[in-house]
């Protein structure tokens, strides 16, 4: 075999070739995508040493096939397997090409790269970094517009758990709202930094797909790490807002509170809230616009993600949005009903009686906050009870173990007294909680 | 024991009777140390508590520079015995409250034989001491200028200012500290397996202090640190991009580096020096560029159900309080920039990808308020741009940090208050338009043209499109990209470029110079293009609707108006009169306040008088008499040239006639 035949042409034109000075093991190379690492000397044809990661004393690392270095480099490195040494000759084209690179490349200098391919792992992208969301490129594109929020997004999905396909589908959803399409967390999170053309290899750990619960539909195991194979078909460009007008972020605030509703309907309140909230944002602020429209729309996306919070038992949550509705309205007698509903839940009842009061103040004939003031009276005469009890009992206890504890004394206070019964206990309760200044621990 | 707290009281004594050379003997005597330092640890922060910190002060400085320093080599000396945790906490405290240099430094010698003594143990601990020394750096007072912007003279004398001398003082210091220590880190193998460790370790550590270093308040001394160019910017405006090869340019960066002629500012070296310790630690000095995109274009959603938290990362690059975006801009600016990329860095970077990772960076010093950093920002996309090899292509633009990008430099262009930052910035725009191919220099100029509010850059825009148009039409053998011609051309003339905005009512001073440059092209195509090679003629009578006509009545009424006005001024004048001229004079404040001339920047001006105001006036009319004259000739030469046309038509047909 002559020493042409030897050398094999990666780019089909003879400008990179690839020469292998030792055979690396197992049949994998690396995918586009992949994090690399090796050692490369570069040299000029006349052997004139110009790089080398040896001469650094530590290996070299990139993102194979993303354009990060030159044409060459990421041709010649995707051919090779672990522990492979070889030659790449690179004309100037697919190297640094007529202008070089001063002062050590010279214009259309042939370059020789001496590989040797230490190993490769795949790209991470879950947010921690952890490797719960790990992306192989199986096929590249040289596009670079990538989904954004609230951005259309065609796919192509293929799921698979233990090498058996669970899905396989084509979905069309609105970028951050891939949950109501049945679009796992981690595949979202991955489809955000998929270019248009490409696919994609995306291993999911738990967390981000189907969780401790597993899948019944697709018969998943909990805690199950997946996989899916996709292909970003198209996607829009996320709304331009600083190009918006008012009257336009009107119109696209309306969009999404249209959305939140839609979701809202469907008991999605995760979304709806998420819909509800970019409508809230999307909104022109009041200092700059002070329109009825722009108060009005404002109050009721409060209420409505006030309600969905509700409805997804976050009380805390859903009575700030009911502040924030008061702060713009504060006579607004659905805010103040719901932030009642939410104090009586979160057990702050006097609180809570005081909004449904003010709700009867304003709609007199108002007959479920009447009675919520009932329920709220009778709850705090019950906590009042139970606190008095609880006081009760613990002077008692608290005699109790004096008993147990403590040696007879002659100058005991309790013996002059005479044992304390249940009332006594209670009165003495009482006159505890009478006295304001005296902390409750 | 006993022998430790009589140790501990003879210090005391000899303190007490000032024989400052016994205390040094007791330790440095080889006899006497290997007596007293076993006894150290028993009495070391006893002597700390006791002797150090009360009188380690500036009073102490000042009233006895002897026991000073005695006191800084006994601290020393606790630093080696004390133990870790307890001393570290005490230094972090004393380090950010020092009132000093001297008490900055005393601390800083102790902290760094605190941290030689950690190691690689506990590297969160190490962070917050490194972070103590980045607060007090950020806590020292500099002059408001620094944050207002200044002038390249400013700059010359900024290293004479007390306070940034300080500054300059407390950076050195630290250099001098960190020394032992990164030579310690340079040392250790810092890849876990083949793969670079990015999580929380003393090396990380240390690059992210030094990085955090850069930024402000350091960045904002860096206005006047960069060479000056070889090329002309006027050259450089009109070579094509062809010309301007990366090797002309670089070369043209080290030589004015050379010719500068002049020793480095201690800005320069304090640069200098903690640019090059970060490359010592991180080897390649490239590889943070990769991580730049993934921070800036995907920001991270934080999740508390899935412990996503802003400080979560297991790399430690990612987290943003870690490594804030400026200071690695202000890195990449000195690497590139400053030209100080070691000599061993890799070569075999894409410098598309260079480019796109840096415009990032650019950004987001363009984005910061402070001029100098803005500078920089400029600066640095410029060399980018200067070292690419090929025209970028199209596809780059669908990063959406190339509409940030553009944002941000008309901004600076259009309202930065520093004249000479407006200049750059305008400058920078062009280059970055220019080092497109065709396709995406019309893509990016159709969409600022569409969406610019400033009048002065709509018109410069045109201006590049005319140039572009123009040298495209001197190609006579190759046909016209599709961008110089037909459809597109068409799109881009009527819809940006012969445009009224408000027809006839349109103020025409206000938009005199996107009116002038239109009227240009339109003299150029109607005198460079006889053949109807960009379809030009085939739009005329739409412009001649469009623009000329309405064009032509708004002149004469404005011009009637102004000289009416006029007029009444001379004769006298009425209270409505005084509203139009408060709003010319708030047009002209805000002409001045664009041309770095603005006072105290309230945008009114006091009451003028007659005088003025009819200077005011005269001015107003001489503009729209340019404007009219420019007008005048546009409309003769396209007659002219129309005429021309059809007698060249003619001809052709009576040739063809005859043959």
């Amino acid at each position: 075999m002559s020493e042409e035949t030897k050398k094999l042409d990666l780019s089909g034109d003879g400008g990179v070739l690839k020469e292998i000075l030792k055979e690396g093991t197992g049949a994998d190379t690396p995918n586009s995508g992949c994090k690399v690492s090796l050692h490369y000397t570069g040299r000029l044809v006349d052997g004139t040493e110009f790089d080398s990661s040896v001469a650094r004393n530590e290996p070299f690392e990139f993102e194979l096939g993303k354009g990060h270095v030159i044409k060459a480099f990421d041709m010649g490195v995707a051919t090779m397997k672990v522990g492979e040494r070889c030659f790449l000759t690179c004309a100037s084209n697919y190297a640094y090409g007529a202008a070089g690179s001063p002062p050590s490349i010279p214009p259309d200098a042939t370059l020789i790269f001496e590989l040797e391919m230490l190993g490769w792992k795949g790209e991470d992208l879950s947010p921690n970094q952890d490797g719960s969301i790990e992306r192989t490129i199986l096929e590249q594109s040289d596009k670079k517009r990538s989904p954004s929020d609230g951005a259309f997004v065609k796919a192509h999905i293929s799921g698979s758990f233990d090498g058996k396909v669970f899905e396989e589908r084509d979905v069309e959803f609105d970028y951050g709202e891939g949950s109501a399409n049945g679009i796992v967390e981690g595949l979202e999170l991955a489809l955000e930094k998929m270019n248009i053309g490409e696919t994609s290899k995306i291993k999911i750990q738990s967390k981000y797909a189907f969780g401790s619960k597993g899948s019944e539909t697709f018969k998943i195991p909990p805690n199950s790490t997946i996989e899916y194979t996709v292909k970003l078909l198209d996607c829009g460009k996320g709304l331009e807002e600083w190009k918006l007008s008012d009257d336009e972020r009107v119109a696209e605030a309306k969009v999404y509170k249209e959305k939140g509703t839609n979701y809202f309907k469907k008991e999605n309140y995760e979304l709806a809230i998420k819909m509800y909230t970019k409508c809230k944002n999307m909104l022109p602020s009041l200092k700059d616009n002070t329109s009825d429209e722009v108060k009005t729309l404002k109050v009721a996306t409060h209420s409505n993600i006030a309600l969905s919070h509700q409805k997804s038992n976050n009380h805390f949550e859903a009575k700030q949005e009911c502040n924030a509705v008061l702060e713009l309205d504060a006579n607004n007698v659905k805010a103040l009903y719901r932030r009642g509903q939410c104090n009586l839940v979160i057990n702050e009842l006097e609180e809570a009686l005081d909004d449904f009061q003010k709700v009867i103040e304003l709609e007199p004939t108002n007959k479920a906050a009447a009675n919520h003031i009932v329920i709220c009276k009778q709850k705090i005469k019950q906590n009042k009870d139970k606190e008095k009890k609880l006081y009760a009992n613990m002077f008692a206890k608290l005699a109790a173990n004096d008993k147990e504890t403590d040696p007879p004394r002659e100058t005991d206070v309790l013996d002059q007294c005479g044992e304390w019964s249940e009332e006594d206990a209670k009165r003495e309760a009482d006159l505890t909680l009478e006295r304001d200044n005296i902390i409750m621990i | 024991m006993a022998d430790a707290q009589n140790l501990l009281k003879l210090i005391k004594q000899l303190l007490l009777e000032r024989a400052y050379d016994g205390v040094k003997m007791l330790f440095q005597s080889p006899v006497e140390a290997a007596k007293n330092l076993p006894l150290m640890p028993h009495i070391a922060l006893e002597l700390y508590n006791d002797v150090c910190a009360p009188q380690l002060n500036d009073a102490t400085n000042v009233g006895n520079a002897p026991l000073f320093d005695c006191l800084n080599e006994l601290l020393k000396i606790v630093a080696e015995f004390a133990p870790l945790e307890e001393f570290m906490l005490e230094l972090m405290e004393k380090i950010e409250e020092s009132s000093s240099i001297a008490i900055f430094s005393a601390y800083l010698r102790a902290l760094q034989v605190v941290l030689l003594r950690q190691g690689n143990n506990k590297p969160q601990a190490i962070e917050w001491c490194l972070a103590s020394v980045v607060t007090r750096v950020r806590q020292l007072q500099l002059p408001d200028y620094l944050r207002e912007g200044y002038d390249e003279q400013q700059a010359e004398l900024l290293e004479q200012e007390q306070q940034i001398e300080q500054l300059l003082a407390h950076h050195i210091t630290i250099d001098l500290c960190y020394e032992p220590l990164l030579s310690q880190l340079q040392e250790e193998q810092h890849f876990k397996g083949i793969f670079r460790d990015c999580s929380l370790n003393r090396r990380n550590v240390f690059i992210c202090t030094l990085m955090q270093l850069l930024d402000k308040p350091l960045a904002l001394l860096e206005l006047g640190n960069a060479p000056q160019r070889q090329l002309h910017p006027a050259t450089r405006r009109l070579a094509a991009p062809e010309h301007r090869q990366p090797a002309q340019t670089q070369r043209n960066y080290l030589l004015a580096r050379q010719k500068a002629g002049r020793a480095q500012s201690y800005v320069q070296q304090v640069v200098t020096s903690l640019t090059r310790n970060i490359c010592r630690l991180l080897g390649d000095p490239y590889c943070l560029l990769s991580l730049v995109e993934q921070r800036t274009r995907w920001k991270r959603r934080l999740n508390a159900s899935k412990g996503v938290y802003e400080m979560s990362s297991h790399n430690l690059f990612l987290v943003d309080e870690k490594l804030p975006l400026p200071a690695l801009g202000m890195f990449y600016h000195a690497l590139f920039v400053g030209q100080l990329l070691p000599a061993t860095a890799p070569k075999i970077y894409a410098p598309l990808h260079l480019f796109e990772a840096s415009l990032y960076l650019a950004t987001v010093l363009l984005e910061q308020p402070e001029p100098a950093m803005q500078h920089c920002g400029l600066r640095l996309s410029d060399y980018m741009l200067s070292i690419q090899l090929e025209p970028l292509p199209q596809s780059t633009l669908d990063l959406e940090v190339h509409k940030r990008y553009c944002e941000a430099v008309c901004k600076i262009t259009g309202y930065s208050p520093q004249e000479a930052l407006r200049q750059t910035a305008l400058q920078a725009l062009h280059h970055y338009i220019l080092a497109f191919e065709d396709c995406a220099k019309y893509f990016i100029l159709r969409n600022l043209l569409a969406t610019l509010q400033h009048d002065g850059i709509l018109g410069y825009l045109t201006g590049i499109y005319k140039d572009l148009v123009a040298a495209a039409l001197k190609q006579q053998e190759q046909p016209l990209h599709e961008v110089y011609c037909g459809a597109k051309f068409r799109s881009l003339l009527l819809q940006c470029v012969c445009v009224l905005p408000e027809d006839v009512k349109s103020d025409l001073l206000l938009h005199s110079d996107s009116l002038s440059n239109s009227l240009n092209f339109l003299r150029f195509l109607a005198l460079g293009d006889l053949k109807n090679r960009t379809g030009f003629w085939d739009v005329r009578d739409e412009i001649e609707q469009r623009l000329l006509q309405p064009l032509g009545t708004a002149l004469n009424f404005s011009l009637a108006h102004y000289r009416a006005y006029r007029e009444r001024v001379k004769n006298g004048q009425s209270a409505s009169d005084d509203e139009l001229m408060q709003k010319q004079l708030n047009m002209l404040a805000v002409n001045i306040s664009n041309s770095g001339m603005a006072g105290e920047g309230d945008g009114t001006l006091p009451d003028i008088g007659r005088e003025e105001k009819l200077e005011v006036l005269a001015g107003s009319i001489t503009g729209l008499e340019t404007l009219r004259v420019l007008y005048a000739r546009a409309c003769e030469i396209l007659e002219q040239s129309d005429l021309k046309r059809k007698f060249l038509a003619y001809k052709t047909v009576a040739m063809e006639t005859e043959q």
